[in-house]
């Protein structure tokens, strides 16, 4: 357990909700909005709802390609930044993004292009290098340390937030923003499809109706810096704890005692000095696919007991790569207000799960929170935040 | 004002492995790296079907093969090995799923959305090499993909020493790879892609004496780079230098710069045969 207290001094975040954490996290606590056609993915988008952001934010347009997630990190990273105000010009600042659709090749319509032997400029083929989200702001910002763009699928966010913790309790950077972004995107919207875990519906999590997951997109970014080198007025809260671990078990389907989750949880519980009984609430990774959320309340009932659960995707949609970044945002603004929202698309528990996420706003008396991420591939995580320095209740 | 300095920390090489198309001897042997880096043959990886024996390799896309093939040459999944769980995986790379990601691109094209391939689709997720590395190798401890560009293989050195440091895993298995698919080059040759390959790293925390490769030490260049920002030319660099028996304490200095970030990232090798 490191004693060197991480503190978040900045905080950005875009997606269906709005543009700002504050503006965000007050759609939340309202109920936010049901997801809409998938309009901005083109007319041969298969017909699943999606939570896509404002429109707006895309000067000029969607790209549809990696620019997109870039465009979304931007803002959020913007937030961030400016709130944590300048560094200095000796900082050795980090940069740790993670995403899915901002590093894949996605680029369907420039592949289409060439498939047909036509040489014709392609902006989602060419633009994909500069497009790379954690190198791009990198050099926007000028940063001069680690350049880490982290995809470990929906782990990615929480991910890339363990890594900036890591950074800075071992000294390797004085700051680091870190968080997640990715915009929505035709290829991955039709695998999810295609694998049949998409919702044609608002999605339901842990509800005994659920029928899948709503893609959405988004951003969030956290500054970190060393709690005792940051003015005091600067803190908004510490991320205090950070566990990962993988299933080993099937490719596409988690663990079904939730193994790998199970370690991450322990992990991060260890690494901030804490126990379950010091929780206000559990976020849920809570996709509302009936694996996901099965084995995931398994684990809660099991390892984090009669904490209180939190679903968020049924206002966010699954924003992959950003969703872990997104959460941990919003489970920190919760803890900053004193309450835990409300799950949307939350109606009826199941009774295979045996929980039942909020379904009204509560009151917090507790001053950390854990938030959870599952990914393909086995891949498990969890952050705690705080509102309080070391975690003390 | 210059930026504070990053510290040399040393990660201790306990293994090495590699998967090219002009094997092992040829590489090691090689004084100049670049046509391994461009003009390599494609990679036999018929040899998977000895060290993986009764496993089933049917659906593992071409990428993990390649990641597994280096990994286990590093001394993966033997004996004398942490726990699982004590264990972590993180790959470097530009990109992931090269043949994957244009087999669900073409079912699309082909078949139309309505009948694409789910399957091409679940392997074509970035995390896919390192997800199927966890699940071959038993691997329960953190497990990263980090692709970020020329820059991958330093920032899976960051990465494991983050997790080595962090008291997170024991042992990290370093593994930097470089997909062929002619589909792509025929549609993408603008993006910089060399000779496919593989390079792993077993590293753990310095223990005073050994073979040890350095944390990065990130700084601004002071003049762009123009070297081809080429994935695998550092770490099979590092790879290379690494099995030299010489001596001196200083294999070699590699840098790696990313145009866009302009930033040189410094690795260092050496030997060590007494104690630091």
């Amino acid at each position: 357990m490191s004693t060197v207290s991480v503190a978040v001094v900045g905080m950005g975040c875009v997606c269906a909700l709005g543009s700002g954490v504050d503006p965000v996290f007050a759609a939340l606590r309202a109920g936010g909005q049901r997801p809409v056609a998938p309009r901005c993915l083109g007319p041969d988008a298969l017909p699943f709802p999606v939570f896509s952001v404002d429109e707006a934010l895309f000067v000029g347009g969607r790209l549809r390609s990696a620019a997109d997630t870039l465009t979304l990190a931007r803002h959020a990273a913007r937030e961030a930044l400016a709130q944590a105000g300048h560094g200095e010009t000796s900082e050795r600042l980090g940069v740790v993004v993670g995403t899915t659709a901002g590093t894949s090749l996605h680029f369907l319509e420039g592949y289409a292009t060439r498939r047909s032997g036509s040489t014709a400029p392609c902006p989602d083929i060419e633009g994909l290098p500069a497009a790379n989200p954690a190198l791009a702001l990198a050099a926007q910002y000028q940063a001069v340390g680690p350049v880490l763009t982290v995809s470990n699928a929906c782990t990615s966010g929480a991910d890339a937030i363990g890594l900036g913790l890591e950074l800075i309790r071992q000294g390797r950077c004085d700051r680091v923003l870190c968080g997640g972004a990715d915009a929505l995107s035709l290829v991955p919207h039709t695998g999810f499809a295609r694998l049949t875990v998409a919702s044609a519906e608002r999605c339901r999590p842990f509800d005994v109706a659920r029928k899948g997951l709503n893609l959405g997109e988004g951003a969030a970014m956290l500054v970190l810096q060393r709690a005792d080198l940051a003015p005091q007025q600067t803190i908004l809260g510490y991320v205090t704890g950070y566990g990962s671990g993988a299933d080993a078990h099937h490719f596409t389907t988690p663990h079904p005692q939730g193994r790998g989750l199970t370690a991450a949880v322990d992990m991060a519980l260890r690494d901030a000095a804490r126990t379950a009984a010091d929780m206000a609430f559990v976020n849920v990774h809570g996709t509302a696919t009936h694996d996901n959320d099965l084995v995931e309340g398994f684990v809660v009932s099991t390892a984090l007991p009669h904490v209180p659960i939190w679903a968020g995707k049924g206002a966010t949609g699954h924003t992959l790569g950003a969703a872990g970044a997104i959460e941990a945002v919003l489970t920190l603004a919760a803890l900053r207000a004193g309450v835990v929202p409300a799950s949307p698309g939350f109606v009826q528990p199941d009774p295979a799960i045996g929980l039942s996420p909020t379904q009204c706003e509560h009151p917090l008396t507790l001053r950390q929170a854990i938030s959870l991420s599952l990914g393909f591939g086995g891949s498990n995580s969890a952050l705690i935040l705080s509102v309080s320095e070391g975690g003390r209740p | 004002m210059s930026v504070a300095p990053f510290s040399a920390t040393k990660l201790c090489v306990t293994g090495v492995g590699f998967a090219h198309g002009f094997g092992e001897a040829t590489v090691l042997a090689a004084e100049n790296l670049e046509p391994l880096l461009r003009d390599a043959p494609p990679v036999d990886v018929s040899s998977l079907v000895e060290l993986l024996p009764g496993v089933s390799l049917r659906r593992v896309p071409r990428f993990a093969r390649l990641a597994l093939l280096a990994c286990l040459r590093a001394g993966a999944g033997g004996d004398n090995l942490p726990d699982p769980a004590r264990q972590g995986i993180v790959v470097g790379a530009t990109h992931v799923g090269m043949s994957t990601s244009c087999d669900f691109m073409d079912s699309i094209l082909d078949c139309g959305p309505h009948l694409s391939s789910p399957t091409a689709f679940s392997y074509a997720v970035n995390n896919m090499g390192t997800g199927l590395l966890s699940l071959f190798l038993g691997v329960r401890g953190p497990c990263s993909t980090v692709m970020s560009g020329a820059l991958s293989f330093a920032a899976a050195l960051e990465t494991a020493g983050l997790l080595l440091y962090g008291e997170r895993a024991d042992v990290v298995w370093v593994c930097v790879v470089e997909e062929g698919d002619q589909r792509l080059k025929d549609t993408a040759p603008e993006l910089p892609v060399g000779a496919e390959g593989a390079v792993c790293l077993a590293v753990r925390r310095w223990q005073r004496t050994g073979r040890y490769i350095t944390l990065p030490q990130w700084s601004r260049p002071a003049q762009p780079d123009d070297v081809p920002p080429l994935t695998l030319r550092p770490a099979l660099a590092a790879a290379v230098a690494l099995h030299k028996d010489v001596s001196s304490p200083v294999l070699c200095t590699l840098r790696t710069t990313h145009a866009a970030q302009h930033c040189t990232v410094t690795v260092g090798i050496a030997h060590e045969h007494a104690a630091a």
